[in-house]
């Protein structure tokens, strides 16, 4: 039972990352690469105000979400100049940068020691210690992103960001400040990658620069892609799918040196799969180009 | 007397100010040293209706990408009055306008002017509905806040009431039964009418119109025709329409001002001064089908589904020929959409075949679907006794087909001289008229089609999606031109054109 409950925390956790990642690429057309940079910067923010700080849960994870927030400037105004592939790189330069950042600045976040300790969620003094408890808590959460992305995506807001995510100049001539939808969509986005990543942080009490690397933003990205972009399905869909592989796999009895990489395997055979006979994703909408 | 008289005409030169809405003076535009646009002064009037016309090149779209804020010019000015508060913008800048990003000449910033713009390429949204096009783009809407687009009831309130607008738009534009249709499955003339309402809907008070008629069939033309003529008579919108050959007298029954672009320069007339050789009457498939015929040639046109006819030119000296190109019993779909049910068609050597069909019948899919683009649901294609069911596009073309799509298509980083190269086409069949230098990108509509039509492979079958698209006077009587020693040489010809009442 701890096992699935355990299962079923890293799955919302996930839901939360590819529903504001599919925010970006499904409606925003802005294929962002460094989504689990963002998704560090939130743990590592909440944890450190957490155990060096001794702040509480909340007021740290509105701070995270707040510099979090801020710090989506690095990828929202290049996006004002760059489309396609150079944007690719440069959301891949932010992502390596950022990464480099939580290696190396030891001083700050103990490099690759990590940070060990941080403490539990603990909400109007009720400290959330269980994994029943912890499931509920990350299942509101997801739920409380969920409507608020399905409120904005059906709101004008939402309409915009998919008229320039189809065709941005016929969007701006018809007066639309793409430069604005493009910064609010970053805002959103990494704020709620940054709320994932605190969650994420009192849940595993422990985090290092290696859970957030390039290759964890791939996986968030073959999430939404192998699920779909363009709607709500998609998303839950691949993250549900991308979590469930590996848990598989580990009852296939693969010895320990080949499990991860049959893993990468798996996930690129998907990947070139899904590009070739379903573009849209297994559940989504848009055809990403 | 004398100044009395001289008061009334001021008072009217003051009167004919005040109406001018948006005006220019000496706007001047280059690409690599070629003077595109020379010294170009205008004022536009409020409820005008402008014809700009101009050879192929000759930097209509250029100028209509300056005046929506697409393109800066290099000198000029321009000068905008709409909504009372005026707008100037000079040329050159000073560099401390140009870092300011909240000062830039751009395509949102003559939006919010009330300058709007429908493209020739029309350019919709196409995972949105005919319904939501013209939605979004409703101005200054409280619900494009995020933070009010989750917590206000007023941008509730408010997108409810530009839904209903936007409903009442279509629906006085006959597509009150198309609201919910996905904008990419609806016909061209449809399209075109989605992107008139979505660009007055975005408050255009100032409306540019590049190619509105171009592709669309009688029926169509007559629509998009009636709603302009709605929109400049009674909602005193102005109209710069830009037209192709074929329909300058169909906007001249509109049109009060013509402007004419040459040689970098804009000439000015009234309507009525322009009825010259240039604006008369064109039909040139019926003098197509007249040429090619010659005096004991034959035609004879043959009634498809749905509309559409075949017409068939058998030069003179030709009797009875052996099949090139067979299709049987086929049946295309796009979607879930059946486009094409059941048509059989028998194309013989050295004929000429114009299909004539009104638009959305299918006659592009036709196309590529006997070119392997678009796959086929049933039915046979025969190439030359070769079945083409599973023979890919590049297969098909070395057995002996050749197709000029009507998406004008080229290949946007490549010279015009390397695209000629890559094709084998060395000798340039329009005059030289287009400059071996110039990237595919910066060729103009009419530009793009005459190196397409340059680069046609030599085929036994050649497919031709409406090749007059874009195309000059001059470059249409090349073409029939070319067209004519295609079938000389025994070659067999696929054309498409929209419905022609005369055909």
């Amino acid at each position: 039972m701890n096992y699935i409950l355990h299962l079923l925390i890293y799955l919302d956790i996930y839901i939360i990352i590819t529903m504001s990642l599919n925010l970006l690429v499904g409606y925003g057309g802005l294929f962002q690469l460094a989504h689990a940079a963002y998704y560090g910067i939130g743990a590592y923010t909440t944890a450190l105000l957490m155990v060096a700080l001794g702040w509480g849960f909340i007021p740290a994870i509105i701070c995270s979400i707040i510099i979090t927030g801020c710090l989506s400037l690095l990828v929202s105004i290049p996006a004002w100049r760059f489309r396609s592939d150079y944007f690719v790189m440069l959301s891949l330069a932010v992502q390596v940068t950022i990464y480099s950042l939580l290696y190396n600045w030891t001083g700050l976040t103990k490099g690759p020691f990590g940070i060990t300790g941080i403490p539990k969620p603990t909400i109007l003094g009720y400290k959330i210690d269980t994994l029943p408890n912890m499931f509920i808590l990350s299942t509101v959460i997801a739920i409380i992103c969920g409507v608020i992305l399905y409120v904005l995506l059906r709101s004008p807001w939402g309409k915009a960001l998919k008229a320039m995510r189809d065709d941005e100049l016929a969007a701006r001539g018809l007066g639309k400040n793409t430069r604005l939808f493009k910064l609010q969509a970053f805002l959103i986005a990494c704020s709620m990658v940054a709320l994932a990543g605190g969650l994420y942080a009192t849940y595993v009490s422990y985090i290092d620069p290696t859970s957030f690397t390039l290759d964890e933003s791939i996986l968030m990205l073959s999430m939404v892609i192998v699920g779909g972009t363009g709607n709500f399905r998609g998303p839950i869909v691949g993250a549900l799918i991308l979590i469930a592989i590996p848990e598989i796999l580990r009852f296939v009895h693969i010895p320990d040196a080949f499990a991860a990489n049959i893993r990468l395997l798996i996930y690129g055979l998907l990947i070139v799969t899904m590009a070739h006979f379903r573009p849209q994703g297994l559940a989504g909408k848009y055809r990403f180009k | 007397m004398d100044a009395m008289t001289e008061n009334i005409k001021r008072k009217e030169e003051r009167k004919s100010h005040a109406d001018v809405v948006f005006s220019t003076n000496n706007l001047v535009k280059a690409f690599g040293g070629q003077v595109i646009l020379n010294d170009i002064s205008f004022n536009i009037r409020k409820g005008e209706v402008v014809l700009l016309r101009g050879e192929n090149g000759s930097g209509k779209t250029t100028l209509v990408n300056i005046l929506t804020g697409n393109l800066e010019p290099d000198r000029g000015e321009i000068h905008i009055n709409i909504n009372g508060d005026k707008e100037v913008f000079i040329w050159p800048r000073p560099w401390w306008k140009e870092i300011n990003p909240l000062d830039h000449f751009t395509p949102e910033r003559l939006a919010w002017e009330g300058i709007g713009r429908v493209w020739q390429d029309i350019r919709l949204f196409p995972t949105m509905t005919a319904l939501e096009n013209v939605v979004v783009a409703s101005p200054e809407q409280s619900g494009e806040n995020p933070v009010l687009a989750l917590f206000s009831k007023k941008a509730k309130k408010e997108n409810r009431q530009n839904t209903k607008k936007s409903s009442e738009w279509l629906s006085m534009l006959g597509l009150g039964d198309r609201l919910d249709s996905s904008c990419d499955k609806i016909s061209l003339g449809q399209m075109k009418r989605v992107a008139i309402a979505r660009a007055i809907q975005a408050g255009a008070k100032i409306l540019f119109l590049d190619e509105p008629l171009s592709g669309l069939d009688k029926e169509g033309i007559s629509e998009v025709m009636g709603y302009l003529e709605t929109l400049a008579k009674k909602n005193s919108i102005t109209l710069v329409i830009v037209e192709h050959v074929f329909n300058i007298p169909t906007v001249l029954k509109l049109a009060n001002t013509v402007w004419t672009l040459s040689n970098g320069k804009l000439m000015i007339n009234k309507s009525d001064e322009t009825i010259d050789d240039k604006t008369k009457e064109v039909n040139p498939f019926h003098d197509l089908l007249r040429q090619i015929a010659g005096e004991n040639g034959k035609t004879h046109t043959e009634k498809l589904p749905n509309g559409a006819k075949l017409a068939t030119v058998i030069p003179e000296g030709l009797g009875d020929s052996q099949s090139v190109l067979e299709v049987k019993v086929l049946v295309v779909k796009r979607g879930i959409r059946t486009v094409i049910d059941r048509l059989s068609i028998n194309l013989k050597k050295g004929h000429l075949y114009i299909l004539e069909a009104p638009n959305g019948w299918g006659k592009s899919s036709l196309l590529d679907v006997i070119a392997g683009i678009h796959p086929l649901e049933s039915g046979k294609i025969i190439l030359k006794g070769k079945e083409l069911n599973t023979i890919p596009t590049h297969e098909r073309i070395k057995i002996g087909l050749a197709y000029l799509r009507s998406q004008q298509s080229v290949f946007s980083s490549l010279s015009v001289k390397e695209q000629r190269k890559l094709s084998n086409a060395n000798i340039p069949l329009f005059d030289n008229s287009l400059n071996g230098k110039s990237k595919g990108s910066y060729l103009s509509g009419g530009e793009k089609q005459k190196l397409l039509i340059e680069m046609l492979p030599e085929a036994d079958v050649c497919l031709l999606d409406e090749p007059m698209i874009g195309l000059d006077k001059g470059s249409i009587e090349k073409l029939v031109e070319l067209i004519k020693q295609m079938i000389e040489k025994g070659k067999t010809l696929l054309i498409t054109v929209p419905e022609y009442k005369e055909v």
